[in-house]
């Protein structure tokens, strides 16, 4: 009896290292998580202002990392606006005046709608796999959940203008929690909160994000997921300039 | 009994009186022309540089000039209007809302600045009917565009094709409008002119969910000279939610430009003032060795050199004064005529001018001002200079100036 | 003999005619001074201008300048560029890639125009290091470093040493975008200009850009200026499918400024002369009354009327023209001495840089300039001469006899 003890304590001290996982591969499991395959969301977006507040109601179709369509479904005015990303490309369809923008560079990096994410947020987001070096920090506790809090620091041929960013990932579920975006001299420039974790479309996540940019007072953007649909088959043609016009 | 001697001395010789006085007209008509000149182009550069767009001066949200947003813009209030209008040295007031937008015609999108403007008012500030290249100019209850010529090249459109505007409007709602091309203007900054689209003032305003908002007030103003006191006035019964702000202030590179060429001026002027106080210098001196012997004379039968001094100070007076007065006299037509009609750039350089949308003319200016200043400072220079016959008269010895 | 009595007259008087001598010799000198002083400034500027941004002359393709758009880059930059090296008329020529882009850090981003230079051409050509008032130039084989201006730098929120991040439209439309390190922080006299310009090396651009090894600007500063016309023609036959542009045509306003300078100088000078005329012939007019008794008795002696209007008119003529000399010297020595050092206009230096001046004139007299100016003043001299000369015709000797 007195042996099995230290052999389960060496066997124990074994099977640990093999637990403790690649800081890579944790943000790969939690973008995984949060995008699937394929994705059919329904999403509400708040644009908060010192002086005032919009929502907006959209329905996105996500397909790996290079396709994106989103279809604006409210408020009247901006229902039918369709955005479409493909690889690093963005068009806008306007059914108000029936025509296809392609989105110049120079406006790449206006705001998104209003809100605090950035036209080229949208086409960046697949980045933060490949161009980036991941390394564990340690633990951070965010809402009672025990996270891994990662560092990401660019590679230098990268093109992104962060020198830093942390991002906090549940340990148990690989939920994104929190994310803070550093410049180069260590400066805290944006701050991403999630919460509100749930089951969406057969999966636990947090269904509500909110982009904080720091030295803006009062100003935030927050997405409330409603619903999400996760690996259906939507073909490669679905994310054209032609079916812009046509989705619903 | 001095007056009646100076008086006799004076249309004795009339030839000399007459050269005499004549040096001190001219010099006054010279000083006052050239500085007619001076401030006329100098003011006549400004008219139009402030007639580009800005106005005189601009009124906006405070806040506004540092982060030129939509979100910055403010809703017109009575109150302002009324200030505005009670002051009766503006003589336009142009509500404008401006902002950034993509315009697009087929596959070629473009940025351009969107400015929503009364079409009338505008006119009056900017002469903006008269850019009017191709097509026709717009009113306020259409809902059309007047596309830059340099834009318009760009995204290959002319005059009945439809423009699309597209962007951000107020509070993060979204932009996006047809409208159909009224006319071509041409602007003569080409940055202005590769870029600007103007909408009339109601249209532009629903399109971006802006109603009854404006980005800023311009305003125009009689005269250069009196935007000080617009200034100070506005600034002091404005309310502190808006900031007034002057052209220099909007565009100090250009006002740094301005004054640059302005100190040429004052060195040229300064040489002119050389030039007639040696002109004058010239003429006095002749005038006191001509009438050497009768200086020796008045002095050998008895005047007391004191005495002839002072008839020799009023003499210069009265000739100093009469030519002041016969120049201003003689300026006053020549200055309103070249003011009326101003003496035309020529050739290549009027090309050069009127590609940069300056008028291509040397205007004068007719201030009371100028008269009065350049009067006066050439009565000073002549009459300090009129001082050296009476100092000649001092050192005289009335024998040997008799025996010449 | 009318000469020497004229001559001798002059000197009889002294104080009158050293009045006027004075008087032309400073109107001499002031002007042509003062001619000089503005030529002195605007060539400066445009000097500047060349050395610094223009140079004397720019190949592009016809298409280029309308949008800066890739696909129209020159063709066969590069074999242009070493025929153009080659001709002895050039002093140095490179080429470049430029691109419109957007600039971008974690504070902000701007619009601008990227230069992808050759780093040692560009340095012989701009002086582009010379420029340079923090960190260094570049140094390959390092790659992705990036010069830009302290302006741009404050407006990002930066310093030396941290990335930045350059998009652009590549040559198939699509968005390319690359890092780049902060290595050096220039400044010139033109803050417009240093707002909207980066550089970086050609090698870190051109592939990006999807043109590898092109050009799509080559710009030439030649020997000296007097060739610009015979080599741009020469350039155009060329290189037929090129266009080649001189400084003057990139940049009108700067042409603007030379000539709307020049016609104000002269009106002034007009001006100037004109008083300077007037204060001679009333002087000489007065000079003519003084001499009443002289001239009455010269008639009676025998000289008739014309005798002495020539004899008047050859006074006021000599004494301008020995004017002449002095104020000619007094000019030539105060340019020679301010052209060497310079006339330090700094106490109004926040004015000039903030738009392209330098704050250091140097006077340059043009040869031009001298003709017209000594054109003028012999005219002024004829007819200034006239008046007096007139004047003395009308004189009645017999009564001034009496006095």
């Amino acid at each position: 009896m007195k042996r099995i003890i230290p052999f389960l304590l060496l066997a124990l001290g074994l099977i640990s290292p093999s637990f403790a996982q690649d800081a890579k591969e944790i943000v790969k499991k939690a973008d995984e998580r949060a995008k699937g395959e394929t994705s059919i969301a329904t999403i509400t977006v708040q644009t908060v202002r010192p002086t005032w507040t919009r929502e907006m109601s959209i329905k996105s179709w996500t397909k790996g990392n290079d396709l994106m369509l989103i279809l604006v479904t409210a408020p009247a005015k901006e229902k039918g606006v369709v955005f479409l990303k493909k690889k690093k490309e963005v068009w806008n369809w306007i059914p108000s005046i029936e025509r296809t923008i392609k989105m110049p560079p120079s406006m790449m990096s206006q705001s998104w709608m209003g809100t605090d994410f950035t036209n080229d947020d949208l086409v960046k987001e697949a980045s933060v796999l490949e161009d980036y070096d991941h390394s564990i920090l340690g633990d951070t506790l965010i809402e009672e959940r025990s996270c891994y809090k990662i560092q990401l620091l660019p590679k230098p041929a990268a093109a992104v203008v962060w020198g830093k960013v942390i991002m906090c990932i549940d340990k148990k579920d690989f939920l994104m929690l929190h994310v803070t975006y550093f410049d180069e001299d260590g400066a805290l420039v944006n701050q991403m909160h999630c919460s509100d974790v749930k089951m969406l479309g057969g999966r636990l996540l947090p269904a509500k994000m909110e982009m904080v940019p720091v030295d803006k007072k009062g100003n935030k953007t927050i997405l409330i997921y409603k619903s999400i649909l996760f690996d259906t088959p939507i073909a490669e043609t679905f994310f054209s300039t032609q079916n812009m016009t046509k989705v619903k | 009994m001095i007056i009646k001697l100076i008086w006799r001395n004076l249309w004795r010789n009339r030839r000399r009186t007459l050269i005499t006085m004549a040096s001190i007209t001219f010099s006054v008509l010279f000083a006052i022309v050239m500085q007619s000149f001076q401030k006329g182009v100098f003011d006549n550069l400004i008219k139009n540089v402030v007639g580009y767009y800005s106005g005189y001066i601009q009124i906006h949200r405070a806040g506004y000039w540092e982060e030129q947003v939509l979100d910055n813009s403010f809703a017109l209030n009575d109150t302002l209007v009324n200030q505005l209008n009670k002051n009766s040295s503006i003589t336009g007031i142009v509500p404008r809302l401006e902002t950034f937008l993509l315009a697009s015609q087929g596959n070629t999108t473009k940025g351009c600045m969107l400015v929503g403007t009364d079409a009338n008012k505008e006119n009056q500030l900017t002469h903006l009917r008269n850019k009017i290249s191709k097509g026709e100019y717009f009113n306020n209850q259409e809902e059309v565009v007047l596309i830059a010529e340099g834009l318009a090249n760009r995204l290959n459109v002319d005059v009945q094709d439809t423009l699309v505007l597209f962007g951000q409007g107020f509070q993060g709602s979204m932009a996006a409008g047809k409208y159909p091309i009224k006319g071509l203007v041409h602007l003569a900054s080409p940055a202005m002119n590769d870029a600007f689209v103007y909408l009339p003032l109601p249209a532009a305003q629903y399109f971006l969910s802006a109603e009854n908002r404006l980005t800023s007030i311009s305003l125009g103003i009689g005269s250069p000279d009196e935007m000080e006191s617009v200034l100070k006035k506005l600034n002091t019964t404005v309310d502190k939610r808006y900031e007034v702000l002057s052209w220099p202030q909007m565009m100090p590179d250009i006002d740094h430009h301005i004054k640059l060429d302005g100190v040429s001026f004052y060195i040229f002027t300064g040489v002119l003032y050389l030039i007639i106080g040696f002109g004058f210098f010239g003429t006095i001196l002749m005038m006191a060795a001509e009438r050497k012997r009768e200086f020796g004379m008045l002095i050998a039968i008895g005047m007391k050199k004191s005495w002839l001094g002072f008839i020799l100070l009023g003499e210069t007076l009265f000739i100093t004064l009469s030519g002041v007065f016969i120049g201003i006299a003689l300026s006053l037509p020549l200055v309103i005529r070249l003011q009326k009609n101003p003496i035309q750039v020529s050739g290549e350089f009027a090309k050069a001018y009127e590609k940069f949308g300056f008028e291509p003319i040397f205007p004068t200016a007719l201030n009371a001002g100028i008269f009065l200043t350049q009067s006066l400072i050439v009565l000073c220079i002549a009459f300090i200079i009129g001082l050296y016959p009476i100092w000649y008269v001092r050192s005289l010895d009335a024998v040997k100036a008799m025996k010449n | 003999m009318l000469i020497k009595i004229a001559w001798r007259n002059i000197w009889r008087s002294r104080k009158r005619s050293l009045i006027i001598l004075a008087a032309v010799g400073i109107g001499l000198w002031t002007g042509i001074f003062l001619m000089a002083f503005y030529t002195g400034m605007i060539e400066q500027r445009i000097n500047a201008a060349i050395s610094t941004e223009l140079s004397h002359l720019q190949l592009h393709h016809p298409t280029f300048r309308n949008e800066y758009e890739i696909p129209y880059h020159l063709p066969q930059g590069r074999e242009m560029l070493q025929k153009i090296s080659k001709d002895a008329r050039v002093k140095v020529a490179t080429g470049r890639v430029v691109v419109k882009g957007m600039i971008a850090s974690a504070s902000g981003s701007s619009g601008i125009t990227i230069n992808g230079v050759m780093p040692a051409e560009e340095q012989r050509l701009t002086n582009l290091p010379g420029k340079i008032v923090e960190g260094n130039y570049f140094t390959p084989p390092k790659t992705n470093e990036i010069i830009l201006s302290k302006k741009l730098l404050d407006k990002l929120n930066l310093s030396l040493n941290r990335k930045v991040i350059l998009t652009f439209q590549d040559k198939d439309g699509n968005l390319a975008s690359s890092a780049f390190r902060i290595v050096g922080i220039f400044k010139t006299i033109n803050g417009p200009y240093d707002d909207s310009n980066v550089f970086v090396a050609i090698q870190d651009l051109d592939a990006l850009a999807g043109i590898p090894g092109e050009l799509n600007e080559i710009s030439v500063l030649l020997q000296s200026s007097e060739m610009l016309e015979l080599c741009q023609r020469d350039f155009i036959q060329l290189f037929p499918e090129t266009k080649v542009e001189s400084w003057m045509q990139l940049s009108p306003e700067l042409g603007l400024t030379v000539s709307v300078g020049d016609q104000m100088v002269y009106i002034f000078m007009g001006i100037i002369l004109l008083a300077l005329a007037f204060g001679i012939v009333n002087t000489m007019m007065m000079a003519v009354l003084e001499r009443t008794k002289e001239i009455g008795m010269l008639m009676a002696l025998g000289m008739n009327k014309l005798k002495v209007f020539t004899m008047i008119l050859l006074e006021t003529f000599f004494l301008i023209l020995a004017g002449c000399p002095g104020g000619l010297l007094a000019a030539f020595a105060t340019l020679a001495l301010t052209n060497r050092t310079g006339i330090d206009l700094s106490f109004y230096g926040q004015l000039y840089s903030s738009f392209g001046y330098s704050p250091i004139v140097h006077p340059v007299l043009k040869f031009q300039h001298l003709e017209i100016i000594m054109l003028l003043v012999l005219i002024t001299a004829l007819i200034s001469a006239l008046f007096p000369a007139r004047m003395a015709l009308r004189l009645k000797p017999a009564e001034s006899l009496k006095k």
